[in-house]
């Protein structure tokens, strides 16, 4: 049985009051009906931060043993920052890099640094309690990038089944992470819910990428036109659920750019996208992964040895895309068309011919692309 | 299968070069930027509360509170002082601060009022707030407040939310317990 949509929510926000030294804050979080009021709970200590820059303790998260409706269950909530001055959940947000989680897949440094320290307590809380249903795993922001990581260790390390539910969480590891998790947790157990005009959830940039595998999640439709930080907001994600069951927060039309005949037409489509809508993201997106796909399936023996060296993202990208401007036209094209697409998009002149679209311009376009994305998304968030 | 070697080959080799050069920008964020000044906005941390304290179901004259106020950033938190009147009747005023919240940051922010000092057993309220507008830990009128030193402490649903955020000793018309 799954937790509906506003009681899940209730919990990623409420567990933000919970925090170490507060014993008064966890009684009355665990009051929640959807708890056992008999059992002790755990409340997980993360180590937040890098070792490079700063480190602090925290509270994180709640491990409960489920009761009411909820007898047998086990809930683990993880909340996102409450930290002002002290940046050091900022640290674990910024330092974005790719490492292998605890079940060997590639995902974001910070989170699995955090959620690594505290596996520790959730192991030892999951052998103690009394299981006979589902591991419920709940954060909002970088506590739903904890709770994806923790979703997907319980689903590979027990028999319990896991459901997932994340409120505005960034991406927390590359397609590889997304595939493996979407087939170990089902993706009909993963409810990752977030407003389209929410930047967190399209950061870090690709090669990040939302679980469940092709899938839209429970995406929510704001009035707002623009990224905003507001949208990010675990009380803006309440009042969206509020009443509403999983069947009626799911209907939302397919999104167009999940199908591969759509971003052809886009990307054949004379109607020259803009960079600052928050839907060219998703196209933009969509057409790199549609392409590049294109591309590797015929040059990626012969990537093995010019990948070895100090190469960034941008550069492997580059000699892919430019490896496939001279591939046969069927690819070819495409690799044509998304440059020009993005050159468009970003204010950068067109070029005329394919001979001047060279591994050094593409470098650049992916490059400012990027950047522009990060730019969006921090403007939005900063503004508030 | 060949598109996820190339992700892991793409991925795993960027963590000794994500900081090399602009590149890194397609997947790391800068952190002076990130770091940034925000706008300081104003957020209640306590909205008002007003009633009448009673020991045995008699008003407490001339007594003593102390209301302990952290948030975001002040973790230690600041403590007022109020003193009831002839009748046993408190009115504790709002309380707000201008805060420079950066942008993940979910603002947390908790009032704890005690009668004669900061011991467990002289708690009379605690509450959580977790939205910066007023009376949004306490969001239907609170009506005939009064607060019983004798009283058992309980847990109540000060909003509309499965989690409830408010213990107290206190009882009012339109409470929700837990």
């Amino acid at each position: 049985m799954e937790v509906s949509p506003i009681l899940s929510a209730d919990l990623a926000e409420g567990v933000y009051s919970v925090n170490k030294n507060d014993p008064v804050a966890l009684k009355i979080f665990l009051s929640a009906s959807a708890f056992s009021q008999k059992v002790k709970p755990s409340v997980l200590t993360a180590s937040v931060g890098g070792r490079l820059l700063r480190a602090a303790k925290d509270g994180f998260g709640v491990c409960a043993q489920g009761g009411g409706d909820y007898q047998g269950h086990v809930f683990l909530v993880f909340r996102g920052t409450t930290e002002a001055n002290n940046k050091a959940d900022f640290v674990t947000d910024a330092r974005i890099g790719i490492t292998i989680s605890k079940t060997g897949l590639p995902v974001h440094i910070g989170f699995n640094h955090t959620f690594n320290s505290m596996l520790p307590d959730i192991r030892d809380f999951l052998a103690k309690a009394d299981i006979t249903g589902p591991v419920h795993c709940i954060g909002h922001s970088l506590g739903g990038a904890v709770a994806s990581l923790a979703a997907d260790w319980v689903s590979r390390n027990t028999s319990h089944p896991v459901r997932l539910y994340t409120f505005g969480a960034p991406r927390v590891g590359t397609d590889w992470f997304v595939n493996r998790t979407t087939v170990s947790i089902g993706r009909e157990n993963m409810y990752r819910v977030y407003h389209k005009t929410d930047p967190v959830p399209m950061v870090a940039m690709y090669p990040f990428m939302q679980a469940p595998y092709g899938s839209p999640g429970y995406f929510i439709h704001s009035s707002e036109l623009a990224l905003t930080g507001a949208a990010h907001k675990m009380g803006k994600y309440i009042a969206s659920l509020k009443s509403k069951s999983w069947e009626q927060v799911a209907d939302v039309p397919d999104q167009p750019y999940l199908f591969d005949s759509a971003v052809e037409d886009w990307l054949k489509s004379r109607n020259w996208a803009s960079a600052d809508s928050p839907v060219f993201w998703q196209w933009a997106e969509a057409a790199l992964r549609y392409v590049l796909k294109k591309v590797i399936v015929v040059v990626a023996y012969s990537l093995q040895t010019t990948f070895v060296g100090v190469l960034t993202v941008a550069d492997k990208l580059a000699i892919i895309l430019e490896k496939g401007l001279h591939l046969a036209e069927h690819i070819s094209l495409w690799v044509e068309l998304l440059i020009r697409k993005l050159l468009h998009a970003l204010g950068m002149k067109v070029e005329a011919s394919k001979e001047a679209i060279t591994r050094s311009l593409i470098r650049i376009v992916l490059v400012q692309l990027m950047e522009k994305a990060n730019r969006q998304a921090r403007n939005a968030l900063r503004n508030l | 299968m060949l598109f996820r070697w190339f992700f892991l080959l793409v991925g795993i080799s960027s963590i000794w070069n994500c900081s090399a050069d602009s590149g890194a920008a397609m997947v790391s964020v800068k952190e002076k930027e990130m770091f940034g000044k925000v706008k300081e906005e104003t957020y209640v941390i306590a909205s008002p509360l007003s009633g009448v304290l009673l020991r045995d179901g008699k008003p407490m004259p001339n007594a003593r509170l102390l209301r302990r106020l952290t948030w975001n950033g002040n973790e230690e938190g600041v403590v007022q002082e109020f003193r009831t009147d002839e009748e046993g009747r408190f009115e504790l005023p709002v309380h707000e601060e201008g805060l420079s919240l950066n942008f993940l940051t979910q603002f947390v922010a908790k009032s704890t009022v005690y009668v004669a000092s900061e011991a467990d057993e002289n708690m009379i309220w605690y509450s959580s707030k977790l939205t910066p507008e007023l009376n949004s830990e306490i969001e239907n009128p609170v009506v005939g407040l009064t607060c019983d030193m004798a009283d058992d402490e309980v847990i109540v649903h000060g909003r509309e939310s499965s989690v409830p955020n408010i213990m107290t000793r206190c009882r009012w018309s339109s409470m929700k317990k837990a």
